[in-house]
């Protein structure tokens, strides 16, 4: 191949790999010079190649901020060691360490130098704050908060009322000093950070009277902020209110006392009205400004009670921002439909949701903010789940459940930039006047980035809907061949929403769709169905496959993996199959009905069995569902009278309940065909079943629930569609509620029910029984090990029959001079059984 | 300053990232432009070229790793350097990468560059960590066999080796996979 073939090729390694050899790069040449910073200015080289870095970067600089109108940059001056001023007019920030002087600020018991406490050495310098105090800080001792020091927003300032005078900085550290508003009979405050330690805030009350090393207080600097240009719309806190103030030549009163009419009263801030502390900035020129600002009535300042002003600023012929206009935007803000609406199940429109709803959406009143993209949006938590997506002339939906109860965006044809939040809704009430939130764009977002960092669930859709297309690779030939050779014609979205088993939807513990991040932990398992042209028959049933979303390289990859049924698919690894035939083996020996025996498509999804103490419930559908198995068991130690509740989902949680309200108690699952498979569980330990095909479903409910019926009418209850899928981010430890109290498993159950265990276990494979070596106990030697799983009966590779299986954690001995031999004391304590090691 | 913490600072388009950046991360760029470039000023212009892409990439890209990110900026800016002089790799990585696909036209013409990309990948995948990483050092990062030897505190003879069954065994997991030698 040639050279640019192999550069190309090797180009597109992994970066887990090349970061991986970085890092063994970049140690060797940390070895080689220690003093890691002075060593890598000069590596670069020297002086030299700084100037040549600033030119470049500046260029770099300038023409960005030429491109998007920003005019502030932060110049870097290492050289002078004091601020001095760029060509530009901004402030350069000399950052370095002190050399020799700094305050050693928990030990220097003598006061701050006049030249610190002196307001007139202070200035507004923006670049030191972004630079030095934009953080969140959190407090050392006392309290342990957290405070936010920004331009966006300041519990600092806001919280306790001050103002800042002005930042400075010398040779020991960065200062910002500050006052209250309306004066303080405690002098002025003041924030430092020492040079020494530029993580670390202290605070001093009363500047004037301090001591270095008594701050009323120490901050840590946990995160450093994001901040915001001051040329572009943007929210203010009170800092960043003063040095937009600054910036533009206005008067910060301008801002704080406003003057208001509406509803024929005149209304001033400080006096009737309160102010909320952050405003938001929405439209800038040369003589315009316009804000927002949630204000309170001062009588009764609560979020039910406030409203959104909007205050335009203009200059006058002295040149001087005066109000122009202050309009109450609305008291939460109402919005009547022109009809009623019902929330109803229309279809997942795309093109609705990306026209109308994709952006960052700001709620002023409780500072929420929500975003709806492929990356990002808000149903990652809990049960939070759109359903559907759909316009009319009205305007656009977004409609889903929360638990039991309904939700709705709604955003209005006439108003696009406003969105309204509606909740508990319950079934066939309609949108009316009375959303819960309201909500205001504030910027857009890319609709679809081609290597997305992270899917949202709204972003796992879209996948799901093929229109990544040929960007993510999910698309499938129209024909494609399976293993037997036979040819096979993609005939419609596999995908569809037939396919019961969507492994798309993830749930969380507590059933709700959660996908964010989960893709991050790379490969990821999808199954699907194909189907025969014109439908199936007898003859033709449907065939399986999966898919394998590999987000390591960030394609799908048709691994064709195939199958007749999805049973097929436990044995796609080691493992499952591993999982499945210890779990069959186990259950051997419980009683099965006769009706169960018959379920044949329930067999291997639900595995139910009665000894006269217990019964378990077994789901095998994650066998094949990457290597990840969760076990459900549901525990009846006292004949039927009390449960344990070993690990739970909804189902069994269901079941329990109704068991214990009922005596009787239903399951459901769905097969691939979109039916429903439903076993009656008696707590005497009857089990009935009935599979409901699809075509006996009720119409699908508001919810996204079909309600389903037996021929006699003995079986109803609703199938939740989203609570059908399987889990996949389960935790490595189960939760253990008694229910009964006092019934803890025992190290042997856990052993034996605990997926992450069984994931770890150390599976004894070909065990053979040995008799013919007379050892004794005196030929034992060192434990090896042991037994990490319990071995039951009849598995094969264990050639006698008899045995009674092993417990977890029976130690497993060595036999000397016979290195294929283990040996271990059986439940009578008889060294009595030998296993010949064959294989690990 | 760990990663995030530059990160931070590129979307707070401060400028002491670069400065985090190039203390942080100096050295390790300007060695592996080395490995490419041979001629100082070169490596010296790319480094800082690598930091302005950064500065013009983040935001709005926020990388998984910053490392690896700019590791890659910084090869790819060398190559594009070096493809300008016709060459992307000194005539001792050239022969050696001739021994896992001799200049065969049909791989290039049956096989794009991405597809050979993924049976590298699967194949480091499952390499042991050792020879994967002196097969990315040697072959990505253009490292010499001196250079591997002293970062890894082995021998040269012992790199050597290592180097010939890793090509080896990927000529293998090629071939398996159907492409053409």
């Amino acid at each position: 191949m040639s050279e640019k073939f192999w550069s190309d090729s090797l180009s597109q390694i992994d970066e887990k790999f090349t970061d991986e050899a970085a890092e063994h790069i970049i140690a060797a040449t940390d070895a080689d010079s220690p003093e890691t910073s002075g060593a890598a200015v000069a590596e670069l080289p020297e002086i030299k190649s700084e100037k040549r870095l600033r030119k470049g970067v500046f260029a770099g600089i300038l023409a960005a901020a030429a491109a998007v109108g920003i005019i502030t940059t932060i110049m870097l001056n290492r050289n002078t060691g004091e601020l001095t001023e760029s060509s530009s007019g901004v402030s350069a920030i000399d950052l370095s360490k002190p050399e020799s002087s700094s305050y050693a600020v928990e030990s220097d018991s003598g006061a701050f130098p006049e030249s610190v406490l002196d307001p007139d050495n202070y200035s507004m310098d923006i670049a030191m704050f972004k630079t030095c105090f934009e953080y969140i800080w959190q407090e050392t001792e006392n309290s342990g908060n957290e405070y936010k020091l920004s331009l966006l927003e300041d519990d600092f300032f806001n919280l306790f009322g001050r103002r800042m005078i002005g930042l400075r900085a010398d040779d020991k550290g960065w200062y910002i000093l500050c006052d209250y508003y309306g004066g303080s009979d405690f002098g002025n405050d003041l924030l430092f950070i020492p040079r020494s330690d530029p993580e670390t805030m202290y605070h001093y009350s009363d500047a004037e009277n301090a001591v270095v090393n008594q701050p009323n207080c120490r901050y840590k600097a946990n995160y450093k902020l994001t901040s915001v240009s001051l040329e572009n719309p943007t929210r203010l806190g009170t800092a960043g209110l003063q040095f937009f103030c600054e910036k533009y030549g206005a008067d910060i009163e301008r801002f704080t006392d406003i003057t208001a009419e509406f509803d024929g009263q005149t209304y001033t801030t400080n006096a009737d009205l309160q102010h909320s502390g952050n405003i938001t900035v929405t439209y800038i020129t040369e003589d315009i400004i316009k804000f927002t600002e949630v204000l309170y009535p001062a009588e009764n300042p609560t979020p039910e009670s406030a409203m959104l002003f909007e205050i335009t600023l203009t200059k006058n012929a002295d040149n001087a921002w005066v109000q122009y206009s202050a309009e109450c935007l609305g008291l939460r803000d109402k919005y009547t439909l022109p009809e009623e609406k019902t929330l109803y199940y229309s279809g997942f429109d795309f093109d609705v949701l990306e026209r109308s709803f994709f952006g960052v959406w700001y709620n002023e009143f409780f500072d929420w903010r929500i975003q709806f993209s492929y990356s990002e949006d808000c149903f990652n938590v809990g049960n939070f789940y759109p359903l559907s997506v759909f316009s009319d002339a009205a305007g656009s939906y977004i409609s889903g459940i929360n638990g039991g109860m309904g939700f709705a965006f709604f955003v209005p044809e006439s108003n696009p930039n406003v969105m309204y939040y509606y909740t508990d809704l319950g079934e066939g009430e309609t949108l009316i006047d009375e959303p819960v939130q309201i909500f205001r764009k504030t910027s857009s977002c890319v609709v679809w980035n081609k290597y997305p960092a992270k899917l949202s669930v709204l972003g796992m859709r879209y996948l799901e809907s093929g229109r990544a297309g040929e960007v993510i690779k999910l698309e499938l030939p129209e024909t494609i061949t399976d293993s037997s050779g036979e040819q096979w014609v993609y005939q419609n979205a596999f995908l569809s929403d037939e396919v019961a088993y969507n492994p798309y939807y993830l749930i969380d513990r507590n059933g709700g769709g959660k996908t964010d991040n989960i893709l991050l932990a790379a490969k990821y398992y999808l199954l699907y169905e194909l189907d025969e042209l014109g439908g199936h028959t007898p003859e033709t049933t449907a065939r399986y496959f999966t898919l394998e979303f590999d987000y390591t390289t960030k394609e799908f990859i048709c691994s064709y993996d195939w199958g007749d049924s999805i049973q097929d698919f436990d044995k796609e690894t080691e493992f499952s199959k591993q999982v499945i035939e210890n779990a069959r083996a186990d259950f051997a020996d419980d009683y099965y009905c006769d009706s169960w025996r018959t379920a044949t498509v329930i067999d291997s999804w639900y595995r139910i069995g009665f000894d006269g103490t217990c019964f378990a419930l077994r789901n095998l559908r994650e066998a094949y569902h990457g290597d990840k198995i969760y076990t459900e068991l549901f525990y009846n130690a006292n004949n039927g009278t009390g449960f344990r509740l070993v690990y739970s989902t909804n189902d069994i949680v269901t079941l329990k309940y109704m068991l214990e309200d009922y005596g009787y108690a239903y399951l459901y699952s769905s097969d691939f065909e979109g039916g429903a498979n439903i076993i009656r569980v008696s707590s005497a330990g009857e089990v009935e079943t009935a599979y409901i095909p699809k075509e006996q479903f009720g119409e699908m409910n508001w919810q996204g629930q079909y309600l389903l019926c037996t021929e006699n009418d003995s079986v109803k209850f609703a199938l939740n569609l989203l609570t059908m899928q399987p889990a996949e981010d389960y935790p490595e430890e189960y939760d253990t509620s008694d229910t009964t109290g006092g019934f803890i498993p025992d190290e042997t159950e856990w052993l034996f029910i605990g997926g992450a265990k069984w994931a770890s276990a150390a599976t004894i494979p070909d065990l053979k029984w040995v008799y013919e070596l007379g050892i004794t106990e005196a030929d034992l030697g060192e434990i090896a090990g042991e037994v990490r799983v319990k071995v039951p009966k009849n598995t094969d590779g264990i050639e006698d029959g008899s045995a009674t299986g092993l417990q977890a954690g029976t130690p497993l001995y060595s036999v000397k001079s016979r290195g294929d031999i283990l040996a271990f004391y059986n439940e009578r304590n008889e060294l009595e059984f030998y296993y010949k090691w064959v294989e690990g | 300053m760990d990663d995030n913490g530059i990160i931070e600072l590129f979307f707070s388009r401060s400028e002491q990232a670069i400065e985090e950046l190039r203390l942080k991360y100096g050295r390790l760029c300007a060695q592996i432009a080395r490995g490419i470039l041979h001629n100082e000023q070169d490596v010296e212009e790319i480094v800082s070229l690598s930091y302005l892409n950064l500065w013009n990439a983040i935001p709005p890209k926020r990388p998984e790793s910053l490392r690896g990110y700019l590791c890659r900026t910084v090869r790819n800016a060398a190559l594009n350097t070096a493809q300008s002089s016709g060459h992307f790799y000194a005539d001792s990585i050239n022969g050696e990468l001739a021994e896992i696909l001799p200049d065969a036209s049909t791989v290039e013409s049956v096989y794009d560059s991405a597809q050979i990309a993924r049976y590298i990948n699967e194949f480091l995948q499952s390499t042991a960590a050792k020879p994967r990483i002196i097969f990315v050092m040697r072959y990505y990062y253009n490292q010499s066999v001196k250079q591997i030897a002293h970062s890894l505190s082995m021998n040269e003879n012992a790199v050597k080796t290592q180097l010939s069954r890793t090509r080896a065994a990927l000529r293998k997991h090629l071939t398996e996979r159907g492409v053409e030698i």
